[in-house]
């Protein structure tokens, strides 16, 4: 019980230590970015970027690339609590694929395609867009928008299972034991408590509930706070993670924004899809096979 | 099918097809223009219980419309069925429905009831089918029919109900499980709006209990077999339906609790008394003069005098029948419609004691809407009507006097009249009539060829859209075949605020009439609020019909677009123009930064 609590203030002063420096990386970060205006590819490679789909209505998947400090994101998109964030481990593929840089598209006679193929490479060059489902020949490739304020829409990222954010370890824990530090936030603290000791094994993780806010215009937004997201175990080779770190230390990872009252909709479309299913099959049964006994024992 | 009905079936068939011989080749707008037009896409929006397409997202307990209305279109316009022939089907499917479950319940209802009363059926079963026409006559016509007619939904299980009946009385008297399959499986035929979807059941579960309490007396294991496979069946059969609306009620969604205290069970029945509901009147819409029948009905003595006959006609019916059980469960459904219906009314008797129901009995709120419960009161009608037919034709002295078959025409006329509206092309103004100008269609296609996720501003504002070549209220998103997010005005009182505000400085300008209800705006920057909700395109709709709602005249919104720096003109399409948003835009997601967690706590 004491170790844990030493533990913990010891995690608290790191994650403090942390928060600090990144106020100086947003500083610096800051000031690359009116750089970069001026020479976009120089900094390319650090500036942050997400690429995201949508999958259905009640389902995004979005990839975040070049993260070093505390962020919000915003999902423009009118508030609900319904709306819940998942952070999807990367499996082999997915590393696989992280650690081989997608080939470049081939060039095109036509130019409007042209364009939109070197937009393409330079946007792999620059690893704003990662995934592009293997899929490098113009014929097969979907829609990939250009940049806007570091987001790319990319219609290549995978749909994923129905189910895969069912049944997801939450990072919230009211029991758990920890020492109050009247310098942190709560919650902040709280999270970080329950993250010591889980057994994640791959599986997703919903991202807590009190980072959910509303923004000023009434929009979604999520505090993602790295360090918590780096007490999670990282992807290295042969193990299952949350994020990768690049050379450079900043970070990528996945996550899925999903409208959580859907999955009882597909519940309840299973259930009953099975049931009525059952029930013709029983009244075929009733209806010709009883009855012809019935019949049988009359005569 | 015995070839007998076959002829019985055809005057139905020809009744249910007389109200859609009216209305030309235009659309249907009560019944939803996205249903009709792009069946497809509406599929998808009801299949989510989220949908992003307008009020900048927003819950969504529709997929009661997935079946059988919107899967009827999808197959439709698979087998490329115009829109326009896909909606005339519908309407006429519908009361043919409506025809043919209460003819044939009507035929074993009567039967029972002679075998019950030991009556002399050696002459023919021919009358026994004539009073069960009369009786499927009388059921697609009447006052409850016309006024849910338009909206295309409503009378769905009021179609089914009579066969519902009919299963769960063959069912309650064998104990046969296949019944209570049969029934369960009808159950997927029933499914809209889930208040009126319930009425049902509880008509249904009524019965049972009656039927066991004062009939039977008794629970017997073969009974109790019955009544829990049926039950099984029916929850898990339509569990994909209820279920998301359950938990939303549980979960306070907004857009329900929206809708409770913006539509009162006293706004509903402000207009309706026990005499209207008597004469199956009562619905709100009809008094506020939005129907073009409403003159009928309220002003005309030949539809008051007829709507009363209907009523009439059912006490007669009740009076003169032998009391039967099944008549005296008729005499408590009626009482127990009626107590549904206007139990709130200032003049109730049980005024209180509705009152405590409505505001203690879990999901009670959702009957708030008191009309629905008439289609009981309009069901059991129907049967004493019948009753009464056949205890005329049963009457020697009567007989004497009068031919039956004047009887059944007097009474199958008398139900007409009071239905008139429906039988002379009246269910529909122009205004709800619609053929969709060429040009929607070619925005449509220029818009949907930009695949970025964005949005497109609606310019008039206008509390509910009605353009000049019709289509009133019939859209899901007011605007035909566009598939990107809109952000329109709604009259929706939990509708964003930040929707309102970007209508405000418009309607300030013209003083529009739809000021009342934005007294919450969001202040700031006109076009840092577009830029911020990913606007990339603005339409300004010359077609609106700017008289009704008094919106904004298009010079007026030209001119205030003009003046912002962040609005281009790009291109008009007929009596569209839109507009490109050329100002700082927000993506669909994107990152702010953030100085930690204090920060989060300053915005807390």
């Amino acid at each position: 019980m004491k170790f844990k609590s030493l533990y913990f203030v010891f995690l608290v002063i790191v994650s403090n230590l942390i928060a600090t420096a990144s106020l100086a990386e947003d500083a610096i970060l800051a000031s690359q970015e009116i750089k970069s205006t001026n020479s976009p590819e120089r900094n390319a490679c650090c500036r942050s970027s997400i690429e995201y789909k949508r999958i259905n209505p009640t389902k995004y998947r979005i990839r975040f690339h070049n993260l070093r400090s505390n962020f919000k994101f915003v999902f423009n998109e009118r508030f609900d609590s319904g709306w819940k964030l998942y952070l999807i481990p990367y499996k082999k593929s997915r590393y696989n694929e992280r650690l081989n840089r997608p080939d470049e598209m081939e060039a095109s006679n036509e130019l409007d395609v042209n364009v939109f193929v070197k937009d393409t490479n330079r946007y792999l060059n620059e690893s704003i867009i990662s995934l592009l489902n293997n899929k490098n020949s113009i014929e097969t490739i979907q829609f990939i928008s250009k940049p806007l304020h570091g987001a790319i829409q990319n219609n290549n990222l995978h749909n994923g299972l129905v189910y895969e954010t069912w049944f997801p370890v939450t990072l919230e824990n009211n029991n758990s034991d920890y020492v109050f530090n009247e310098d942190a936030d709560e919650n902040h603290l709280r999270i970080l408590a329950s993250i010591l000791g889980k057994n994640y094994e791959g599986t997703v993780v919903e991202w807590p509930k009190v980072f959910h806010e509303k923004d000023k215009l009434g929009l979604n937004e999520w505090f993602m706070d790295l360090n918590i997201l780096k007490e999670l175990p990282q992807v290295k080779e042969g193990n299952i993670g949350y994020y990768f770190v690049d050379e450079n230390n900043s970070i990528d990872f996945d996550v899925v924004v999903e409208y959580w009252p859907q999955r009882i909709v597909f519940i309840g479309y299973g259930v009953s899809l099975v049931s009525f299913v059952f029930c013709l099959i029983l009244l075929v049964f009733l209806r010709f096979y009883t009855r012809s006994n019935q019949a049988f024992i009359k005569e | 099918m015995a070839v007998s009905h076959i002829r019985y079936l055809a005057v139905i068939l020809i009744l249910s097809s007389i109200p859609m011989l009216w209305y030309g080749e235009k659309l249907i707008s009560p019944l939803n223009l996205d249903l009709q037009i792009n069946p497809v896409e509406y599929f998808e929006y009801v299949l989510y219980s989220w949908q992003s397409r307008s009020s900048l997202g927003t819950s969504l307990t529709g997929q009661g419309w997935i079946f059988p209305s919107s899967m009827f279109f999808l197959v439709l316009s698979w087998l490329e069925i115009p829109g326009y022939i896909a909606v005339r089907i519908w309407y006429v499917l519908t009361l043919f429905t409506a025809g043919t479950t209460m003819y044939f319940y009507a035929r074993y209802f009567i039967y029972n009831y002679a075998f019950e009363f030991k009556c002399d059926l050696s002459d023919n079963d021919s009358h026994i089918k004539d009073i069960a026409l009369l009786a499927a006559i009388v059921y697609i016509a009447n006052p409850y029919v016309v006024m849910h007619f338009d909206n295309g939904h409503f009378l769905i299980p009021y179609s089914i109900l009579p066969l519902q009946f009919l299963i769960l009385d063959k069912g309650l008297k064998t104990g046969d499980i296949y019944y209570a399959v049969l029934l369960a499986i009808s159950s997927v035929l029933v499914t809209t709006n889930l208040p009126i979807v319930v009425i049902n059941y509880i008509a249904l579960y009524l019965y049972a209990g009656y039927y066991l309490i004062v009939y039977e007396r008794k629970f017997t294991f073969k009974n109790i077999k019955f009544l829990a496979v049926l039950s099984l069946f029916i929850f898990l059969n339509l569990l994909w339906f209820y279920l998301p609306t359950a938990v939303a009620i549980l979960n306070n969604d907004t857009t329900i609790s929206g809708a409770i205290s913006q539509e009162s069970w006293e706004l509903y029945g402000r207009s309706s008394s026990f005499s209207e509901t008597f004469r199956l009147l009562g619905i709100w819409g009809l008094y506020s003069g939005g129907y073009e029948y409403s003159n009928y009905y309220i002003n005309n003595p030949l539809g008051n005098i007829f709507t009363y006959f209907v009523p009439i006609l059912a006490l007669f019916g009740l009076l003169i029948s032998r009391k039967s059980f099944q008549v005296y469960f008729l005499l408590f459904l009626i009482v127990f419609a009626i107590f549904m219906a206007v139990g709130g009314h200032a003049s109730s008797p049980f005024r209180s004691f509705y009152i405590f129901l409505y505001e203690n009995v879990p999901f009670f709120s959702m009957f708030r809407n008191g009309y629905k419960f008439v289609s009981l009161l309009t069901f059991a009608y129907v049967l004493l009507i019948s009753l009464l037919a056949f205890e005329l034709k049963k009457n020697k002295w009567f007989l004497s006097k009068v031919h039956p078959k004047i009887i059944y025409i007097s009474i199958i006329l008398v139900c007409i009249l009071s239905a008139l509206p429906l039988f002379t092309g009246k269910m529909f103004t122009e205004k709800n009539l619609a053929t969709i100008p060429s040009y929607w269609q070619d925005v449509s296609s220029w818009l949907n060829e930009d695949l970025e996720s964005s949005r497109i501003l609606l310019l008039p504002d206008q509390y509910f859209d009605t353009y000049r070549w019709g289509g009133w209220g019939g859209f899901t998103s007011s605007v035909p075949y566009i598939n990107h997010d809109l952000i329109y005005n709604s009259p929706a009182k939990n509708n964003n605020r930040v929707i309102q505000s970007l209508y405000t400085p418009l309607s300030q300008i013209y003083n529009s009439a739809t000021n009342w209800i934005r007294d919450d705006v969001v202040e700031g920057d006109y076009c840092q609020m577009i830029g911020s909700l990913n606007v990339k395109y603005i339409i300004q709709r010359n077609d609106i019909d700017i008289n009704i709602y008094n919106v904004s005249p298009p010079f007026m919104v030209r001119s205030f677009l003009n003046e912002k720096e962040c609005v281009e003109y790009s291109r008009s399409f007929g009596e569209l123009d839109v507009y490109k948003f050329i100002g700082e835009r927000f993506p669909k997601y994107y990152i702010k930064k953030t100085n930690g967690v204090k920060d989060m706590q300053e915005h807390q």
